[in-house]
């Protein structure tokens, strides 16, 4: 009979970016169970708006991830326009698609930057995080600030982009391609990287979809599923395909991401060479009432939120689904079985934002 | 507005979702929302890019069977039904009892239900 | 090996990447948000930058006509710039970095801000 021990995998983890425990019961050098333990990053967001003005709310909104906090903002003023039926200016929708990119963009060089790290690459961890330093740049020019930027609100956005701006946007994706391309062989191509991730946390199409697998973890396995093509804000008149890998391992989640930056650039340009005139902002005036579900596509995945109002100054109920609140089952699966040596690299895998989870 | 809601009973729930999973949808998660009576509860189910929700509402101390035999990643809205709410569901493989997102040392329990923690005489979050 | 070589001359003699900081320091862009400060004569005292504050870090007196901020609980998110009617809140662009104590800072009408108390404590 062999013995079982219990390790705890977290809270403080080299691969973490925020704090989350697994306790894991191996066997010898095999994962037999695996249980997460939440709770160390709550902070009662749910319970605030129901307390907080809807117009303040939004600020709040801004603040429930870092890493992705554009897409909030966006998904929580959509919701209460459509709650208050207002119409946003074109100009606007295809501003705050411009945002949108470039927060999926700096999130995924986040996470590229990550994964080569804990598998020891520490300098091109270094030169891609040296590319997402080009993007904050873009950021902070057109928005005011580099991570929680404040200019999508109820009704547009708050700044316009001036031809100055636009000029500066493309001299900037232009370097950015070049720093892109350097480091894009390695990804696909190292004989260690592929060693260490092809066959590693094997996720099937029918157990993804069993499990409820969103994002770059479904699009890993063969599922053909990405928000976007619900058409919101501008994307009803860009011209994309969702991208889709089939080989259900590490290895394909990786490269799912990878090519999703360089589809961004892409998006983006689209954008700015069709932003129509006019102007970014409307009044909004009144008080939303009655339920609304409202769908986006974060860097993660599919994020949910649904508001109930009643008239009031503030919801009455505001919930928040997160992509890797619905990735945790899967990865609890991909854990069973594994060496214990790859479950870091698994983890890191489904790219987990634990400040969204336990908002 | 919401589209695609179904209105069902609650002892039609567990059937409801063997058709659905049946039918390759998958689970997207579970909300509830205190009202007068008790609590409203909305499940949302997505397959493709099209939504399904089932609605029905149960009052305070009724008990809600767990879709687990169907959809095994349902125990993680589940718990978190229990943390917040208040909400008794039985049949849990994984059962946090109510620790799941909160911890011991937290003195307010079921934050998004006022009166349960009322009635359940612990500290209430102030207005 | 010689492949290597390329790579190590174009690095060796390239300029670096990284900036000396602190010594080296990048002026931030004219579009940033740092921090915002008040231009008190234009103030009428109407309350309005108060009520619609999303972090609560404005106190405004109409009777002494002061108005105040605590710098530490400011998200900088420009909402008091946007409903002040007669613009006496501005942005800047420079952040207002660290300190040990955690005090508003109040402006008179007079213009006059109140010199740093550094045995006042710490307000939380």
């Amino acid at each position: 009979m062999t013995r079982r021990t219990v390790i705890p995998f977290g809270p403080q983890h080299v691969v973490f970016p925020e704090p989350i425990q697994f306790r894991l019961v191996l066997e010898e050098e095999r994962v037999v169970d695996a249980v997460p333990a939440l709770g160390y990053m709550h902070r009662g967001i749910e319970q605030l708006a129901t307390v907080k003005d809807f117009t303040k709310s939004l600020y709040l909104a801004e603040r429930i991830c870092g890493i992705c906090s554009v897409m909030h903002t966006l998904a929580y003023a959509q919701a209460i326009e459509e709650l208050m039926g207002v119409e946003v200016p074109p100009r606007a929708k295809y501003l705050r698609t411009i945002w949108a990119e470039l927060g999926r963009l700096q999130s995924h060089l986040l996470w590229m930057g990550l994964a080569v790290d804990a598998l020891g690459y520490e300098s091109l961890f270094m030169q891609t995080w040296r590319a997402r330093e080009h993007v904050l740049e873009m950021i902070e020019f057109t928005e005011g600030s580099r991570i929680m930027t404040g200019s999508i609100t109820i009704g547009g956005t708050k700044r316009d982009l001036h031809a100055e701006s636009l000029e500066f946007l493309l001299k900037k994706l232009a370097q950015l391609e070049k720093a892109l391309n350097e480091i894009y062989p390695v990804f696909s191509d190292d004989p260690l990287i592929k060693q260490r991730t092809v066959g590693v946390g094997l996720l099937s199409k029918a157990e993804a979809i069993k499990l409820g697998a969103v994002g770059p973890t479904a699009r890993g396995s063969g599922i053909v599923e990405d928000m976007r093509l619900l058409g919101y804000a501008a994307y009803r008149e860009l011209d994309f395909q969702p991208v889709v890998e089939a080989s259900c391992d590490t290895y394909g989640r990786m490269l799912v991401r990878v090519k999703e930056c360089f589809q961004s650039i892409e998006l983006i340009r689209q954008a700015i060479a069709s932003l129509p005139p006019g102007e970014v902002l409307v009044k909004v005036k009144g008080r939303p009432e009655g339920e609304v579900i409202m769908r986006i596509e974060q860097p993660r995945g599919e994020l949910l939120y649904y508001l109930k109002a009643s008239g009031g100054k503030s919801l009455d109920r505001w919930r928040i689904r997160t992509p890797t609140l619905s990735n945790l089952p899967p990865l609890v699966h991909m854990i069973k079985g594994a060496r214990l040596a790859d479950v870091p690299m698994i983890t890191l895998s489904i790219d987990t934002c634990i400040a969204c989870v336990e908002r | 507005m919401l589209t695609n809601v179904r209105e069902i009973s609650k002892d039609d729930l567990l059937e409801s979702v063997q058709e659905l999973a049946r039918t390759n949808h998958r689970l997207i998660s579970i909300t509830a929302t205190e009202v007068a009576e008790g609590f409203d509860l909305i499940y949302h189910f997505a397959q493709g890019m099209t939504l399904t929700n089932l609605r029905f509402t149960i009052e305070y101390d009724q008990e809600v069977p767990s879709i687990t035999p169907f959809y095994f990643c349902a125990f993680v809205p589940e718990n978190e039904l229990k943390d917040f709410h208040g909400i008794k569901i039985t049949n849990l493989p994984i059962n946090y009892r109510q620790l799941f997102i909160l911890s011991e040392l937290t003195p307010i329990k079921t934050p998004l239900a006022p009166k349960v923690a009322a009635a359940a005489g612990t500290e209430v979050l102030p207005e | 090996m010689f492949e290597m070589l390329a790579t190590v001359l174009q690095n060796l003699f390239s300029t670096p990447a990284t900036r000396k900081y602190p010594t080296e320091r990048r002026d931030s862009l004219p579009t940033f948000r740092g921090r915002i400060e008040s231009v008190i004569e234009r103030c009428i005292f109407c309350l309005k930058c108060q009520v619609s504050c999303p972090a609560n870090c404005l106190v405004v007196n109409r009777k002494e006509q002061t108005w105040s901020v605590d710098q530490y609980r400011c998200i900088v998110c420009g909402v008091c710039v946007e409903v002040c009617p007669t613009e006496a809140i501005v942005m800047s662009r420079h952040y207002h970095g660290p300190a040990r104590h955690r005090q508003p800072i109040v402006t008179h009408q007079e213009g006059a801000i109140p010199k740093f108390n550094p045995k006042a404590k710490d307000i939380n």
